[in-house]
């Protein structure tokens, strides 16, 4: 009898995480934005990443941001963390330039800056997307099915800074002017 | 001492999955590329993706398929699944369309063209490209960090022929013509 409960609780404890670790992928869209927001406080604190981020007040599944520092193209970037009602995690990262968004509409060589933006989606580890209203910004969009991608939302934040050097190279598209060396 | 010895066991086998489950995660560029293709072999066979990818010949760390069902209007889609240096795999869906790729400079209204892909690309699962040929197609990138996404790729390659209703809003750019109804 003795021997029986033994080996039932071997079992039992050899099975534990087993059951513990399928139970974390099939998140609702409430503890997918908890984990998000955990995330972002823990992340947003690395001295690569140095983001605020707090969640919107216009949006509850929103979370924003603002990039200041060590920008030499761009005055600032805002970023915005969507959670999705369909399991996906979407990231934009919009520059402001000269006073404002950077619109696609607006720009001194419009066609010039649409075209680099489609080639830049071929290059780059962010792609390039143009909203409603021709407002330009770097994204990048996280599928949670395979379950929530800690480590990888935590490479893309720290990636959101090179965003800055690509807005560089949009400089002479949007006004004329050359990229900061 | 017969004690201490079950209780150390015990500990072992309690922690021996979780061992395991965190050795799964760092794969070399040649695993991830065997990953993929026991996923592409498996997800491919669908009826709802039916597509039969092969290793390209020219690139080792890129699968290459073709979807030619169930499309209104695109003829095909050239489906490239490449395993990138920095744990990164991408889906890539270049649309064939009259007898060949959609290029930008062969577009009728090449400004309409790339303003809506920049358009789409924010509303759609995919984005959109242009490569340096200036050959346009639909993409989604996956990062590694966080572990293969097994599911994730399903869902990606079950939304390959999704793109067929986006190259119909393309067609009036291209040349004039409506979607397929």
């Amino acid at each position: 009898m003795k021997r029986t409960f033994q080996v039932c609780l071997l079992a039992a404890l050899w099975l534990l995480p087993m059951a513990a670790l399928p139970q974390t992928a099939p998140l609702t869209r409430d503890q997918e934005r908890e984990r998000l927001r955990t995330t972002l406080n823990r992340v947003g604190a690395l001295s690569d990443v140095n983001v605020s981020f707090r969640q919107s007040d216009k949006q509850p599944w929103n979370f924003v941001g603002q990039v200041t520092s060590g920008l030499k193209n761009a005055e600032s970037l805002e970023v915005v963390l969507s959670v999705t009602e369909d399991h996906t995690i979407h990231l934009r990262v919009y520059p402001h330039f000269k006073g404002g968004y950077i619109n696609v509409g607006k720009a001194t060589d419009s066609p010039g800056l649409a075209r680099k933006l489609l080639n830049m989606n071929y290059h780059t580890f962010f792609y390039w997307g143009a909203d409603d209203d021709g407002d330009i910004y770097g994204g990048y969009k996280f599928t949670l099915e395979s379950g929530y991608p800690e480590e990888s939302i935590q490479i893309v934040l720290r990636s959101i800074r090179n965003t800055d050097q690509f807005i560089g190279s949009l400089r002479p598209f949007v006004d004329g002017s050359a990229a900061a060396q | 001492m017969k004690t201490t010895v079950k209780i150390c066991l015990l500990a072992l086998l309690a922690l021996l999955p979780l061992m395991a489950v965190a050795q799964t995660a760092p794969l070399t560029r040649d695993q991830e590329r065997e990953r993929l293709r026991g996923t592409l072999e498996r997800y491919g066979a669908r009826d709802d993706v039916s597509i039969n990818f092969r290793q390209s010949d020219k690139n080792p760390y890129n699968f290459v398929g073709v979807a030619t069902t169930g499309l209104k209007n695109a003829q095909s889609f050239e489906v490239v699944v490449g395993v990138g240096e920095s744990h990164t795999i991408s889906v890539r869906v270049y649309p064939r369309y009259n007898g060949g790729y959609m290029n930008l400079n062969k577009a009728r209204d090449q400004v309409g063209l790339m303003r809506k892909l920049l358009n789409l690309s924010h509303h759609n699962f995919f984005y959109w490209a242009a490569d340096d040929d200036s050959d346009i197609y639909a993409i989604f990138n996956f990062t590694l960090e966080s572990g293969y996404p097994d599911e994730s790729m399903g869902i990606v390659l079950r939304s390959v022929r999704n793109n067929d209703q986006f190259v119909g809003e393309l067609r009036q750019f291209m040349d004039g013509s409506a979607p397929a109804p």
